[in-house]
């Protein structure tokens, strides 16, 4: 298997070079005159007010902590998932033992799931807070 | 009730505020104290007998000294009442030196952005207004450009405003210096334009709007980048050479316009149009309304995600510009209406042509809805977001398929009839909430499909029972006395009045052009807290805002 | 067998006469036989992306009622050359304000997040560069790659549009591995390995031994990976990331030329690798109908060579259809707002793609395999698939035949033709 991961790792250095090469040829090939007018945010013609550099809605972190639950739980599932056919093809009972702990794990997520539901975190809030509440 | 029964209603309730009833106008006008003018506003609003609730125009017109009679500025507003189907012209005499007036904007909020333009074009200062800053011009621009002694200032940040000067000076390099005041930040949200430059704003609109991630807290929109000055242009060359800037104004429904402007000069002059020519011109006119209407569904439907709807009614629309091509010679800016007729006469061939092509098209608008219309996404886009209701419709100036898409049964050409329209048989279409309440985007939306299924009928009718005749009068140079008027046509964003003022020469004395899109900006702010920038994007385009119908 | 290392071997011993166990170099020629290999998957790369594009605004524009490119070459098959090099040769504008480490660095990321997850697809059934014993999680994981390099454009470039566009697909993409994770679940519980080629091979060449007919569960599982997939992949109608009409270009907004290029290359790419997922862990993959996997790795010589063309070829054919499916749905749809994206992710996608995958686990454990109960899901599945598809073509049929008298009507004029056929 180190064979297989050694073509991996190659083949992400290859495309990283390929992505420099071009640009580094591109140098030679394309024209370079800065400006300050070019150098400018685009923002749709009109001069950008303040800094981009925002504090972002709290709303997108809340869907990330509830992806990283979830995200978590995949990777951990996958394990069982991979054994779970050898497991039920032997016939012993060790199938319904991947088949019990895989149910038990989706059964609790889902129960995480119907409370962030419940609770209106799924739903994009149209209320607005005033300056004074923003983080 | 007829105008002077509303001037004897007013003297009654409020009895020193009327100066003068000015009853030899084409549209009488009562002329009332300065001081005086918002009670009269409030009064005529709310009175059961008058009713009053659109505020149809604010007009400034700039009066130079003339012997003894002094400099003076008047502001007109037109009021209607859509209950009572009556109206009247309040009218106020300002110092010409230092104008300064009340604002009606707590009485009709809809005057929020005609007073900002009095202010911007002619200097007049409002009392109590909101926001009172320049619209069309510059913030930093030196001078009212309407007033009848404006001097254009040499330069403007070290660029020359002459014509020659600027193609004479070649590239310059404008110095990149904060001359521009926009809105303080307000920390904890984030600003930014979408601006001048961007796909949705239908032509070049900006809009401030304050968002803190997703959801709006305001959107303020920022016009008079398309500021022509058309109304200081008419001034210039006279009534004729104003046409072709009529089709200007909205691009998309140049007949329209056109159409206004000759029924304005006609009504001042008294002058008859033949029938054959009525005919010319409601078929012209509906052949447009349908292309106009083409273009703001589908570019509604673009604005949305859905590209190929948009480029099939371009498909559709060059079969209507083809047959305006042979009508009158151009494919989008007309110039077809004349005074006293049109310009061309409407062949036996096109006629069969136009017969030709509505057999064609009528199966087509069904193609349209099979592919957008029942589209699951489409509808949960727009039903159900940015709801008007009537009387906020009203309220704040909308006219068109915006305010019968709230319900509203309101049809220029049925309740204030002007050329041969209540000969046809049609209907007026309003919302029916069809997918969500009334008033929503989808109803504005299906509300213009519904009216291209109105005008085909109209189309049909007048291609049947067009008479032979001439199409246009003569007439000697127009040269009307000094009158008044306010005359209206129903165009595809609703209702495109033309006030014009003459004074006895070949040039008006002051043109003043209503468009739709003027009002509709003013309820994009009121709309905006709450909404998506996606929403915000398909409520513009339910609205079928065109930039140069706002600037002219 | 790892056709790499059997490659590698082989030029070792052809070209050096050594023995590749106790050549001291040996390395250096696997290196070089795998970075020759990583060059010819980019360049399939390259030659799908290329003119994928090409055939997809030819379709957009057929769609559109228009003709599409068709200047630049025979019917306009060099345009994607044309665009091509005109970026290469545009200017690279770095705004003045952005933070350039990632600025500079975010094309990176999401080229090499995408062209990670070639390493792992089957193209035949000895074509494949590394056949890891994790190679569907390694897909996973590393075009979550491309999340990080959208964020880093996104705020790299100091441009509140480009910001905006960030977050959302950083949002959007994240959201959306939930449920494609879990279709695939339902497809490793099936199949018993999370290898790629062990997933084809636990299917057949016939339709009813693909995974998608094989029980309701998995048919349902491959429409939900289908629609992550699309969102995976910021396409219509998940393309808010790059709404083109409300954020201008989203992240894209400050990049020009070769690295602007990096990023559309990166989405084409994308497409092919949503296809070829799905393709190899529902429809079957490279397998040939008729023809077993111990078959081929029999045969000797030229038979051998072809049998891997049918299955290279059988493997782009497949791929090559979903990704018209994915153009069309591109070009009729309009787009999904940000709230109603994110609900049905969280509300309806993820709730039945676990029950998809828990409705698989159960079926396998209570239903045997070839069983008689087996077989009735199999053929039922394969006639809700054959109706499915019959009522498509029926519609398309019936839309077409309500036109046609219409269009038969303007036939003649000058400058018209009807949109179905081509001037």
């Amino acid at each position: 298997m180190h064979f297989e991961y050694s073509v991996v790792l190659i083949y992400l250095t290859v495309s990283a070079v390929i992505v420099g090469l071009a640009l580094w040829l591109g140098r030679f090939l394309r024209p370079n005159l800065p400006d300050p007018q070019k150098a400018q945010i685009y923002e749709c013609g009109e001069r950008p007010i303040g800094s981009a550099w925002f504090n972002f809605n709290p709303r997108f972190y809340l869907i990330a902590l509830v992806f990283i639950v979830f995200d978590a739980e995949i990777a951990l599932t996958f394990p069982v998932a991979t054994v779970a056919r050898g497991w039920i093809a032997r016939s012993d009972g060790t199938g319904w033992v991947a088949v019990v702990e895989i149910l038990l794990f989706f059964v609790i997520l889902l129960a995480a799931l119907a409370y962030v539901w419940g609770k209106g975190e799924l739903d994009w809030s149209r209320e607005l807070t005033s300056p004074e509440e923003m983080p | 009730m007829t105008e002077s029964e509303i001037c004897d209603r007013l003297k009654a309730a409020l009895p020193d505020a009327v100066e003068e009833f000015e009853s030899q106008l084409l549209d009488p006008a009562i002329r009332v104290k300065p001081a005086r003018l918002v009670e009269a506003c409030r009064f005529l609003r709310d009175d059961p007998s008058t009713r009053m609730h659109y505020l149809r125009l604010v007009t400034g017109v700039d009066r130079l000294p003339a012997g003894e009679t002094p400099g003076r500025i008047e502001m007109v507003y037109h009021l209607w009442s859509y209950e009572k189907r009556h109206g009247i012209v309040l009218r106020v005499h300002l110092d010409r030196d230092n104008p300064v007036a009340d604002t009606v904007c707590g009485v009709w909020p809809v005057a929020n952005w005609g007073e900002r333009e009095a202010f911007d074009l002619l200097g007049v200062t409002f009392t109590g207004h909101p926001d009172l800053k320049r619209i069309m011009m510059p913030v930093d621009w030196v001078g009212h450009p309407l007033r009848k002694d404006y001097q254009r200032p040499d330069r403007y940040h070290g660029l020359p405003t002459n014509r020659t000067a600027v193609l004479e000076q070649g590239r310059v390099q404008v110095a990149t210096a904060e001359h521009v005041a926009k809105a303080e930040p307000v920390s904890g949200y984030m600003q930014l334009n979408m601006g001048p430059h961007h796909p949705a704003t239908h032509g070049v609109i900006n809009f401030l709007i304050e968002t803190d991630g997703e959801v709006l807290r305001r959107a303020i929109p920022d016009v008079g980048y398309l500021h022509r000055g058309i109304e200081k242009i008419s001034e210039m060359v006279g009534y004729l050479g104003t046409m072709p800037y009529t089709d200007r104004v909205d691009y998309l429904g140049a007949m329209f316009t056109n159409h206004g402007w000759a029924l304005a000069v006609e009504k001042l002059c008294n002058i008859e149009v033949p029938r054959r020519a009525e005919f010319c011109r409601v078929i012209a006119s509906e052949l447009n309304r349908i292309a106009s209407h083409q273009i703001a569904t589908g570019a509604l439907a673009m604005d949305l995600g859905a590209f190929t709807p948009f480029l099939h009614w371009i498909r559709e629309r060059e079969k209507i510009n083809d047959i305006m091509e042979r009508i009158c010679g151009a494919r989008l800016t007309y110039n077809y209406m004349r005074f006293g007729g049109v310009s061309r006469d409407i062949d036996q061939v096109t006629i069969d042509e136009i017969r030709r092509w509505l057999d064609h098209y009528e199966p087509m608008m069904l193609e349209f809805d099979r592919l957008i219309s029942g589209n699951e996404i489409f509808i949960r886009r727009l039903a159900n977001v940015a709801v008007i209701d009537p009387d906020d419709a009203i309220a704040y100036g909308l006219v068109g398929p915006n305010l019968r898409g709230s319900g509203l049964a309101w049809d220029v050409r049925r309740d204030e009839p002007y050329s041969i329209y209540n000969e046809f048989e049609w209907d007026v279409i309003t919302g029916t909430g069809v997918h969500g309440v009334v008033g929503d985007a989808f109803d504005r939306y299906d509300c213009r499909l519904r009216e291209i299924r109105e005008s085909v009928r109209i189309l049909r009718q007048a291609c049947e029972r067009i008479p032979e005749g001439e199409v246009r009068t003569k007439t000697a140079r127009i040269k009307p006395a000094a009158n008044e008027v306010y005359t209206r046509v129903e165009g595809p964003r609703g209702e495109c009045g033309f006030f014009v003022v003459s004074d006895g020469t070949d040039k008006p004395y002051r043109s003043r052009f209503r468009t739709g899109s003027f009002t509709a900006m003013t309820i994009i702010e009121h709309l905006s807290p709450g909404l998506m920038i996606a929403d915000l994007v398909a409520l513009i385009g339910s609205l079928d805002v065109l930039a140069p119908e706002i600037d002219r | 067998m790892n056709i790499m290392h059997y490659l590698a071997d082989l030029l070792v011993r052809s070209l050096f006469k050594a023995d590749p166990a106790t050549w001291p170099y040996t390395w250096i020629a696997y290196a070089v036989v795998i970075g020759v290999g990583a060059l010819l998957a980019f360049a399939f790369v390259a030659i799908f992306a290329g003119p994928v594009t090409w055939i997809e605004r030819r379709i957009a524009g057929r769609i559109q009622s228009r003709i599409g490119p068709n200047r630049n070459g025979p019917q306009g098959c060099l345009q994607w050359l044309a665009d091509g090099i005109k970026c290469w040769l545009k200017e690279d504008l770095v705004p003045a304000t952005a933070d350039k480490p990632l600025y500079l660095a975010a094309p990176y990321l999401v080229f090499t997040g995408m062209f990670g997850a070639f390493v792992v697809l089957p193209f035949g059934a000895h074509v494949i560069a590394a056949d890891l014993n994790v190679g569907l999680l390694y897909i996973l994981a590393v075009t979550s790659l491309v999340v990080v390099g959208l964020l880093m454009a996104g705020w790299g470039s100091n441009s509140k549009w480009a910001l905006f566009g960030g977050v959302r697909s950083a949002a959007q993409l994240v959201s959306y591995e939930v449920p494609s994770a879990f279709s695939l679940m339902a497809v490793v519980l099936m199949a018993g390995t999370l290898s790629t080629q062990g997933i084809v091979g636990a299917q057949g060449g016939w339709p009813w031994q693909w995974f998608v007919f094989r029980n309701p569960f998995l048919f349902a599982a491959f429409i939900m990976y289908f629609i992550s997939a699309i969102a995976e992949g910021n396409r219509t109608p998940f393309d808010l990331p790059e709404a083109e009409s409300e954020i201008i270009a989203g992240y894209n907004i400050e990049y020009s030329g070769m690295r602007f290029l990096f990023f559309l290359f990166a989405e084409w790419a994308n497409m092919w690798i949503m296809a070829a997922v799905a393709t190899l862990a529902f429809l079957g993959g490279w397998q040939i109908p008729g023809i077993s996997p111990e078959r081929i790795a029999e045969a000797k010589g030229w038979t051998f060579v072809g049998w891997q063309a049918l299955s290279f070829a059988i493997f782009v054919f497949k791929g090559t259809c979903l990704v018209f499916t994915i153009i069309q749905i591109r070009w009729t749809l309009p787009r999904l707002r940000v709230d109603q994206l994110m609900i049905t992710c969280w509300k309806y996608l993820v709730p039945l793609s676990m029950g998809s995958a828990t409705g698989v686990l159960l079926l396998m454990a209570l239903v045997r395999e070839g069983g008689i109960v087996d077989w009735v899901m199999r053929g039922a599945m394969l006639l809700v698939g054959l109706l499915v598809a019959g009522a498509y073509i029926r519609k398309v049929r019936a839309t077409f035949m309500a036109d046609r008298d219409n269009y038969k009507k303007m036939e003649g004029r000058d400058l018209w033709y009807p949109p179905y056929r081509l001037p």
